[in-house]
């Protein structure tokens, strides 16, 4: 009897002690996640690179002021910000912050980074947004930033979410070359390897100022082909894939293991047409037959899948500034007739130029709009051009009359799409003789004032007068668009950025 | 000596080709770095930075100057050595590109010699209608076919990318590391074997047609009917002389065999020169396509180089003669 109890616990015991092994094992089991990303940046230095390859950088460098997924000013690397002295941005640094090299972070690093970015030897990207600017360091922990022309841009810490603080003594030990191949930084990620066209490997950083992030290990995978990203994303290889065309999202819904996440973008699509030149100048007639004669709705469902929101101005949803009141212009084939006769067009061809690939299905929408457009009259020649000609075209103004373009103004406030679409001030103002004064009148509060009632009135504004003026064809924002395997708990962003913070988790 | 020199003519020709039609092309690179609202200003600044605002001719002879010293300038968009960043990526090129020809020479040569001995049997025609679908079908096209079948339903192979890399997995094979030969060698059947489709039919039919015109010489029938063995006419007599020409081709086709794995490296993510260049083109990255393109070129020179030795080896009888 003694030896058969003494069995039975020798039984037990081993039970217990290989599920809790099991249990713990599993406990430990590294979490990767394994994004199938389209494309590949050129380097990892955060200020050279351009936006759309920001991906990686962001997990692992962090600027003063973050933004939240709806693009809502966040604590990063500064605590606190101000207006000091009226004229000044005063930030407050956080104090318990290392890079992944040990380094502390202080104010010198912003300076650093400002002076870094100011050089135009250095080529950076970002350079348009700081070379005005100059700071003072109050102490360790205390900068101001100041404009050298005295003004204060209302928004400069949401403007700067991308402008990612670099270590100044991690660039000066291993050289600026090394470090755009393997950046340093505080985020909650650090880097490990880049396999070039292959994949980039980061690893949680054990010390991260916000707590070690729940994913071990992230690997943004390198697949330029939508149709290869689906398959990884099927057969379990991805966790996370970028913009699955709309003929796929079906199949993906459809597995049970897999589902779709989307985002309204900060982006805003527009369709422009040229104010400044024929045959659209002083014609409103014209203007508003093109407003009428497209579909926006069935443009977004149809043709973008449903990834798409018709607005009625280039500030979108998303934005700060938007005004719900301006509507998109309603679908009228016979109203647009109307308006094309009162035009006194006469049938001359209208040259509408497309870019080839830049934007999401952006060949398919603008084959659309052109195909309502003729179907009212309009002589339209519709050209495809790859992007790095279509934006020689577009900064050295010979772009054709009609032309469909993105601006993003990732800050999340409105006032950087209706100043580069619409102001006096602006070299892609497409409005005739420098614009509509009182649209002038009305950005330029906005892009001054600190009051944000007063600032949000003069947007809604601006955005209701141009729509009024016909100024734009059509608008959109676009919706990002992820494949993601179910147990990733993680939230797609407005910037369309694949972020992931210290509490995303994978199951 | 004159080969040497045809060469080097040969390469400085296409470096001036190259450079004039990448110039000429529109598309600005330091437009291209800048975010949208740069103005014209901003862009000629960020020319002068590059060295792009200097007259055409001068910027050619600078170029052209580092190249003798194999320096061929920095990447406008990677900020770091444009040769670099094409030695790092050119293995997995010669890697697919080699795997292709070798898997495409491995069925075609006996496949064409079978087809030519069944000339107008039901074999031969069963050949040509494999040969007839392989070069009708989009090699795109048919990469995702196989991506679907062997990755999604059959789970056999992975869908992208190329794992470890065939050189260093045979180098880890010396140390009894088999996996990861194994793993590389999964990766790369799905592109070779969507690479090689259209080599295959390529080879297939020369070697047939080939084959054909040597069993129909003279001396095939003497040596019939001198009583040698048909394994051995064919082996030893005929295969010989008709590898001539389809040596010849495979040659010819090596230089396709890069251009034609552009598609094949976006399909399967395969990280090679394919990719990069294209990649360079859409950004007008000038010193990386033109560092690609020429390294390329340099290549295709020496492999022309390469073959004439080889039909040396393969028939004694060619002497080269210089005039």
């Amino acid at each position: 009897m003694g030896t058969n109890r003494i069995k039975r616990f020798s039984l037990l015991f081993l039970c217990l002690f290989f599920f809790i092994g099991f249990s713990v094992n599993g406990l430990s089991q590294p979490k990767t996640l394994v994004i199938g990303h389209g494309g590949e940046p050129a380097h990892l230095n955060p200020l050279t690179l351009s936006q759309p390859s920001m991906d990686r950088v962001f997990n692992i460098s962090e600027p003063l002021v973050y933004l939240d997924a709806d693009a809502n000013p966040i604590p990063a690397l500064a605590i606190k910000w101000e207006v000091a002295e009226g004229k000044k941005w005063r930030f407050h640094l956080r104090k318990d912050v290392t890079f992944h090299n040990g380094d502390k972070f202080t104010a010198k690093d912003v300076a650093f980074t400002i002076d870094y970015a100011k050089d135009p030897k250095n080529k950076c990207e970002r350079r348009g947004l700081v070379k005005d600017y100059t700071y003072e360091i109050i102490d360790d922990y205390t900068i101001n930033i100041i404009h050298e022309k005295g003004t204060i841009d209302p928004i400069l810490p949401a403007v700067w979410y991308c402008i990612l603080i670099l270590p100044a003594d991690g660039v000066a030990k291993i050289g600026i070359d090394k470090f755009t191949q393997g950046p340093i930084g505080t985020g909650p990620f650090q880097f490990v390897e880049w396999k070039k066209g292959e994949h980039v490997i980061l690893k949680a950083y054990d010390k991260y100022w916000g707590g070690k992030a729940k994913i071990d290990t992230i690997i943004y995978k390198t697949i330029p082909e939508a149709a290869t990203r689906i398959v990884g994303l099927k057969t379990g290889d991805l966790d996370i894939i970028t913009d699955p065309p709309p003929v796929e999202v079906k199949s993906i819904e459809a597995n049970p293991k897999l589902e779709i996440r989307k985002k309204a973008s900060l982006y805003s699509m527009h369709l422009q047409l040229r104010c400044d030149i024929s045959p659209f100048k002083d014609n409103i007639n014209l203007r508003k037959a093109v407003g009428h004669a497209i579909d926006s709705e069935a443009i977004t469902k149809q043709v973008l899948g449903g990834f798409g929101i018709p607005e009625g101005s280039v500030t979108p949803n998303t934005a700060f500034g938007y005004n719900k009141n301006v509507k998109p212009y309603k679908y009228d084939p016979g109203l647009a007739k109307e308006f094309l006769k009162k035009s006194g067009y006469k049938g001359e061809e209208i040259k509408y130029v497309s870019s080839n690939g830049r934007y999401f299905m952006d060949i398919e929408v603008n084959t659309a709009i052109a195909g309502y457009l003729k179907a009212i009259g309009l002589n339209i020649k519709l050209e495809l051009n790859d992007w790095p000609t279509w934006i020689d075209k577009f900064t050295n103004h010979k772009i054709e009359p009609i032309f469909l373009v993105g601006w993003c103004d990732n800050s999340g406030d409105g006032v950087e799409n209706l100043f580069d679409t619409a102001h006096i001030d602006s070299p892609y103002n497409w409005l005739d003789k420098g614009g509509i004064p009182e649209v002038n009148q009305l950005i330029t509060t906005a892009k001054t004032v600190l009051d944000k009632n007063a600032r949000r009135e003069a947007m809604e504004k601006a955005n209701q007068i141009l729509n009024d003026y016909y100024y734009y064809g059509m608008c959109y924002t676009p919706v990002k668009v992820f494949g993601v395997r179910k147990g990733v708990k993680w939230s797609p962003r407005a910037d369309e950025t694949i972020y992931i913070s210290n509490k995303d988790e994978k199951n | 000596m004159s080969r040497a020199i045809t060469s080097i003519l040969t390469l400085i020709l296409l470096s001036i080709i190259v450079f004039l039609i990448i110039h000429i092309t529109p598309g600005d690179p330091a437009r291209m770095m800048l975010p949208m609202e740069s103005t014209k200003e901003d862009v000629l600044e960020m020319r002068k930075a590059l060295g792009l605002d200097q007259p055409l001719v001068v910027q050619y002879l600078i170029w052209l100057k580092n190249a003798i010293r194999l320096d061929f300038g920095s990447s406008i968009r990677a900020k770091y050595s444009a040769s670099k960043i094409f030695l790092e990526r050119l293995p997995a090129t010669l890697e697919l590109s080699f795997a292709s020809i070798v898997l495409s020479v491995l069925f075609a040569i006996p496949i064409g010699v079978f087809a030519a001995i069944k000339r107008s049997s039901v074999w031969d025609f069963a050949v040509s209608f494999v040969s007839l679908f392989s070069l009708s079908t989009p090699r795109f096209w048919l990469g995702i076919l196989f991506i679907i079948f062997f990755s999604l339903w059959l789970g056999w192979l992975p869908p992208y990318g190329r794992g470890p890399g065939l050189f260093y997995g045979i180098s880890q094979l010396f140390i009894g590391d088999y996996m990861t030969f194994y793993s590389a060698l999964k990766h790369l059947v799905l592109p070779s074997a969507t690479l090689g489709t259209w080599f295959f039919t390529i080879f297939l039919k020369y070697t047939r047609a080939s084959v054909l015109e040597e069993l129909g010489k003279l001396y095939v029938k003497t040596a019939r009917q001198k009583g040698i063995g048909e394994l051995r006419v064919l082996l030893v007599h005929v295969i010989r002389n008709a590898l001539i020409p389809i040596v010849t081709v495979i040659g010819l086709q090596i230089g396709s065999v890069l251009g034609g794995a552009v598609i094949i490296e976006i399909v399967f993510s395969w990280p090679g020169v394919g990719q990069l260049l294209l990649q360079a083109l859409f950004v007008r990255d000038y010193p990386l396509i033109q560092a690609s393109l020429f390294m390329v070129g340099a290549m295709i020179v020496v492999i022309f180089i390469l073959l004439d030795i080889l039909y040396v080896l393969i028939d004694p009888r060619i002497i080269y003669k210089t005039t």
